[in-house]
């Protein structure tokens, strides 16, 4: 039997966590290590008691989720990070991409629909959705703008070919699987792909001139 | 300025002095001169200064470019009224009848240099040799001749200087030039003495040798020129002056009257004057002249004039001598009209009362307790108690048609015959003191008395009673007309007359204002004149009474009294003097419209010994025999002959001097009709005028108008300066007048016209500009102010509006959608009591309220993002679109395709937009959902500059447009909504192959 992947939660709201916690410990494979209800205390505990996935609440009350994010990527953390907000603030959302996160989830979606990203996350998947695949196209288009100079100290890069249409079929509307017959790849190949493409993001977001620069 | 009083018995003249304290720059003085504007010219080694009788104005050669040199030589009167100027450095300049400086060429040396022809350089000699430095003369043709020291003779014509001299010895000695009053020019030199007639020079060889350093040579009335000459020096033997006339020597001056002996005894210059007097200046002797009956007198005694260095000598036109000195200024020298005749001693201190002329050629006077005294060729005879004058102060004596001699005194009335006075027996009135004689034309005497009037006719003494109700009336004056009326003047009770027996008293009434009556005279024209105590002077005529007071230019309100000379002018003597006027120009004198009366005056300058003239009864004064008139005065009797002092001033000249702007001198335009132009800038104005009167200056009165500011003329009295200030721009013109001898007022020949020009922003229309524009101004920025303000209102209470709007529709959606929603949940999630619940339909139960929970939680998403206002742009719209077809189509089964524009410009939306949108897309997407049974659905964004277009598009069964009951509501619906942003929806399908509604909205609209 695969063992059980551990989630962790992070979420302000107590009556919530609580069905979240018993949400996921409810699910088959799946198994909630821990529930913190801020990021100070999930960035104390957290390290000494490791998830495997980390469902991180946007709007935290004291430092945000987001901000969260960051601190754990500064810590040269790899855990996955999958954001949890009530509202599609595709904004809010990009930023935390950026910050670090891997994915994210809607409050509002079904049992089943959350148990399935938090596995296709932690089996190494990279999902993105329409609005947010056009949102990095566009971030990727605002870096390709910016003088040489910029761009050369620090150390950016833009997105490949491939990368590019493989982001843009997803905003057209293209699931991973028809985008990898479109462009004659394996599934494996787009999630790499997408993975890449993520961590392109994340260390554009760790530049911080870049950051000063788009304003983020 | 000075002015002497000498000893009694040398009052003949009144001397004045000016110095470099009343203005001259200098008080050397080298030349002098009058041109026919009535203005002095003295010339000093400092420059030239012109005197109108009050100022000096001076010109220098640094502020007068014509003058090249300031140190005056000679100056020469023209004839053609300007004047000639001759300088030290040689050069002769000359001022034009307009006021212009000009300045000669120098005359060219034989030899050919032009330069500096005689000029005084280095060392200057002895100071009184300047004024013999140059001459210049004109000849009876006019021309002007001229000759400097060391050098020659030249003559002017043709503007050029013509040598006269190469006839002269080239001798050491100094020519002498001058022209004598026939207009001969003469030279005389190293002795020789030439004469130019008919064109050419010859030696006056009858003249002999005139031997002597520096001679003086003068132009003499009686024909020739005089001559001094020092023979051996003046020092030794006292030189001699002498007369050269018709090629011989016609007169001598025999003995000189200067001392022999002495540096004093040289001459320095000559003065032959009208009279035919001659003048003789010395060096530091002063002046000597000869007088009526030919006799030598000094001028002066004592005082520093009397030793004074004379330079140079002049006759004005109204006969006064100016003599110039070195050192000690300007001396003006006047003839005194009035002599003074004191009664012999020990009768000095008394004054005398009353004169009387008898027919035997004596003089009586009356005094106040010397008794009476009788001059007669020369010899004074008093009179006193010894002749039986008992009463010694005689008020009045009076001689009538049968040479009775009446004596009127403080004891009553005396008859004189046969060298006794006897007393007249009469009424009790003749014992009174007796101040008034006076004889009628019908030989009745009237005797005037304090206590009243007394008439004696054929012997017999009769009292006239004047008034019945008065005791006593002071007579002190009576005068019978041409009607034969007789008026008797009193003190106290007015006036009266007796007309046919009949006594009318005109006092106490409006006819005659005064008081008193001291003095009455009836003149030749009939006009009866009445002197008062302190009221003035009046005229009586045809029954009306004209005052005259010191308002009107009289000297004096009080008179002692009145008389006529033979000239028609009319003298009276009061408390300030004797004056004298012409009764024409009183009769025509009308108060504020003539000029105030210029009255001959004679004061102490004149010879009176004392400004108060005494006599308060009648006769006062009188007049002898030879025309004199005799005026009893204070310190005894002035006299005077009347024909030569009512002197006929010429008509005052009156001259326009200069005009001051803030301190400069403005240049006066020379010629007629330009303006003088003065920027407004200027503050202060100056205009300085005057009449040039050598004599009596100080009594001219002169009125100045600025036409265009003045309303009126404005009186200066006897101010010779006009001030103004802050003259808005504009023209104008000063006229200045002066009043005349004459009675009238006599104006400038000359106006000044003045432009002041206005700065830009003073002038009128400029003006009219600027204060439109500035109205314009300010009516546009109040206008486009409320514009503004109403603006910002209107669009305030849009707002307001449009937040009311939202807020009311974020209400309603919460409550529509989200109440009814939460009530099902809650309805739904209740176990109805009792029952053991069902596992399938609890099952069933739980996933409806799982399902309407996320429904709620969807409603909720929408609410919020449409009411953050951080969503009000395009990007977040479209991207919501997005989200929003998504989540419908996965729900539903439905692939979403979607094409939009990544990269969007951040075009603001406003809500009302966004949230209609975003509704009809549902709508479209849920009726191509529902309806449509697609499985597609393909989601398009364009954005254009100024609108957004949407397509939504499914790839069901499609419909027919033209079926109006296939569309159904639902396009209505979305046309609706689309028209509330001001957009279009639009259908396209066919059946079968789906449905496209494209959604067209436009930015602008917000």
């Amino acid at each position: 039997m695969p063992k059980s992947i551990k989630v962790s939660i992070v979420e302000d709201e107590a009556e919530l966590r609580l069905e979240v916690e018993r949400l996921i410990n409810g699910a088959e494979g799946f198994r909630c290590l821990a529930a913190y209800p801020n990021a100070e205390t999930a960035l104390e505990l957290l390290p000494k008691n490791p998830p495997d996935l980390l469902l991180m609440d946007i709007n935290l009350t004291g430092m945000s989720g987001i901000d969260c994010v960051r601190k754990f990527r500064d810590a040269q953390s790899k855990l996955p990070i999958v954001m949890f907000t009530v509202y599609e603030d595709s904004d809010a959302l990009f930023k935390s991409l950026m910050a670090g996160a891997s994915g994210y989830l809607l409050k509002r979606a079904p049992r089943a629909k959350l148990l399935e990203a938090l596995r296709e996350i932690y089996e190494g998947g990279a999902p993105m959705s329409r609005s947010i695949a056009r949102k990095v196209v566009e971030f990727f288009h605002q870096v390709s703008q910016l003088p040489p100079s910029v761009v050369q100290s620090a150390e950016l890069q833009s997105l490949t070919a491939r990368e590019q249409e493989i982001l843009a079929s997803l905003a057209k509307g293209k699931s991973y699987k028809e985008i990898a017959v479109d462009c004659k790849i394996s599934g494996d190949t787009v999630r790499k792909h997408m993975a890449r493409i993520y961590e392109k993001l994340h260390v554009h977001s760790r530049t911080a001139a870049i950051l000063k620069y788009l304003g983020r | 300025m000075l002015g002497w009083g000498f000893p009694a018995s040398a009052r003949q003249f009144h001397i004045q002095n000016w110095h470099m304290e009343d203005g001259l720059p200098d008080g050397h003085i080298t030349a002098l001169a009058q041109t026919q504007d009535g203005y002095l010219w003295v010339g000093t080694p400092r420059g030239l200064a012109r005197f109108d009788g009050i100022r000096f104005k001076v010109f220098k050669s640094e502020d007068t470019p014509a003058l090249a040199d300031s140190r005056i030589t000679a100056l020469l009167a023209g004839t053609h009224g300007g004047l000639w100027i001759g300088t030290a450095d040689g050069g002769v300049a000359q001022i034009d009848p307009s006021g212009r400086f000009r300045s000669l060429p120098r005359p060219v040396l034989p030899g050919g240099s032009p330069t500096l022809a005689g000029s005084l350089a280095g060392d200057f000699p002895a100071q009184w040799l300047w004024s013999l430095y140059s001459n210049l003369a004109e000849d009876k043709e006019g021309t002007l001749w001229w000759c400097a020291a060391g050098r020659g003779v030249y003559r002017w014509q043709n503007a050029q200087w013509h040598d006269m001299s190469p006839f002269l010895t080239n001798g050491p000695g100094d020519p002498r030039l001058v022209c004598d009053f026939q207009g001969h020019p003469f030279v005389l030199k190293d002795g020789r003495l030439n004469s130019f007639q008919d064109g050419r020079w010859g030696e006056a060889e009858s003249a002999g040798r005139i031997v002597g350093e520096f001679p003086v040579v003068s132009p003499a009335r009686d024909g020739g020129i005089w001559v001094g000459s020092p023979e051996i020096s003046w020092a030794q033997g006292g030189g001699r002056v002498r007369r050269f006339a018709d090629h011989s020597w016609r007169q001598e001056v025999q003995p000189t009257p200067w001392t022999a002996n002495s540096l004093r005894s040289q001459v320095t210059c000559l003065l032959n004057d009208r009279e035919g007097h001659l003048w003789i200046g010395t060096m530091w002797g002063g002046v000597y002249h000869t007088d009526a009956g030919g006799s030598w007198q000094r001028l002066a005694t004592e005082g520093s004039f009397s030793q004074g260095l004379i330079t140079c000598l002049m006759e004005d036109r109204l006969r006064n001598i100016w003599v110039g000195t070195v050192g000690d200024g300007l001396y003006r020298v006047t003839k005194r009209p009035v002599t003074m005749v004191t009664l012999p001693a020990p009768a000095q201190e008394n004054l005398v009362q009353t004169t009387c002329m008898t027919k035997d050629g004596s003089v009586w006077l009356g005094t106040d307790g010397a008794g009476a005294f009788r001059l007669r060729n020369g010899i004074w005879t008093d009179y006193a108690a010894a002749q039986g004058l008992t009463n010694q102060h005689v008020c009045s004596i009076f001689e009538d048609h049968a040479a009775n001699l009446w004596v009127g005194t403080w004891g009553g009335l005396f008859r004189f015959e046969n060298n006794h006075f006897t007393l007249v027996a009469g009424p009790p009135e003749l014992r009174a003191i007796v101040l008034a004689l006076f004889e009628d034309r019908a030989g009745g005497l009237w005797i005037g008395t304090r206590r009243g009037l007394i008439c004696r006719r054929g012997g017999q003494y009769q009292p006239v009673i004047l008034k019945p109700d008065r005791a006593s009336i002071d007579i002190r004056a009576m005068a019978e007309d041409r009607s034969g009326n007789l008026w008797v003047g009193t003190v106290g009770d007015g006036l009266f007359c007796i007309r046919a027996g009949k006594v009318v008293a005109f006092s106490d009434s409006e006819k005659y204002p005064a008081a008193d009556a001291l003095a009455l005279h009836c003149d030749a024209d009939g006009v009866l004149w009445i002197g008062s105590l302190g009221a003035g002077l009046f005229r009586y005529l045809d029954g009306k009474f004209t005052a005259y007071t010191s308002a009107d230019g009289l000297p004096s309100d009080s008179f002692n009294s009145l008389m006529s000379d033979d000239a028609g002018n009319l003298w009276a003597s009061s408390e300030n003097g004797v004056f004298g006027m012409d009764r024409k120009v009183i009769q025509r004198y009308v108060r504020g419209k003539n000029p105030p009366l210029l009255c001959r005056r004679l004061s102490l300058a004149d010879g009176l010994a004392n400004r108060a003239c005494s006599g308060s009864g009648q006769p006062v004064a009188g007049r002898s025999m030879d025309g004199r008139l005799w005026f009893p005065n204070m310190r005894g009797v002035a006299v005077f002959d009347p024909s030569t002092v009512a002197i006929q001033r010429n008509e005052p000249h009156v001259v326009l001097e200069s005009v001051f702007s803030d301190g400069q001198e403005l240049p006066l335009a020379f010629s007629e009709g330009s303006d003088l132009s003065v920027p407004s800038s200027s503050w202060r104005f100056e205009f300085n005028y005057t009449v040039p009167d050598l004599s009596a200056p100080e009594h001219l009165c002169f009125r100045y108008k600025l036409e265009s500011y003045d309303r009126d003329w404005v009186e200066a009295g006897n101010r010779r300066s006009a001030y103004y200030s802050k003259l808005p721009p504009g023209r104008y013109q000063f006229r200045v007048r002066a009043g005349g001898s004459d009675g009238n007022w006599h104006e400038s020949a000359r106006a000044l016209s003045l432009r002041i020009v206005p700065r830009i922003w003073e002038v009128r229309w400029m003006q009219w500009v600027g204060a439109i524009s500035l109205a314009g101004l300010l009516i546009a920025y109040v206008s486009i102010l409320s514009r503004h303000r109403f603006k910002r209102r209107l669009e305030l209470l849009q707002l307001q509006n449009a937040v009311e709007r939202e807020r009311t529709r974020i209400a309603r959606d919460i409550h529509d959608h989200l109440g009814a929603s939460l009530t099902q949940i809650a309805l739904m999630s209740e176990l109805p009591p009792g029952r053991a619940p069902d596992q399938r339909q609890v099952a069933s139960q739980l996933t409806r309220i799982s399902s309407k929970a996320r429904a709620v939680m969807q409603t909720l998403n929408e609410i919020v993002w449409a009411v953050n206002p951080l969503n009000d742009n395009l990007p977040k719209l479209l991207d919501y679109i997005c989200s929003m077809s998504e989540e419908l189509c996965e729900s539903a089964g439905l692939r979403c395709w979607q094409e939009v524009p990544t990269s969007l410009p951040p075009t603001p939306l406003n809500v009302d937009f966004r949230h209609n949108l975003v509704l009809a897309i549902r709508e479209a997407l849920n009726n191509s959902i529902k309806h449509a049974n697609a499985s597609e659905i393909w989601i398009r964004a364009f954005v254009k500059k100024d609108h957004l277009l949407v397509e939504v598009q499914d790839d069901g069964r499609g419909f027919d447009v033209n079926q109006r009951r296939a569309q159904g509501n639902g396009l209505n619906n979305l046309r609706a909504r689309l028209d509330q942003i001001g957009g279009r929806a639009e259908l396209a399908s066919q059946p079968g192959h789906g449905t496209k509604v494209t959604f067209r909205a436009s930015f602008t609209q917000n």
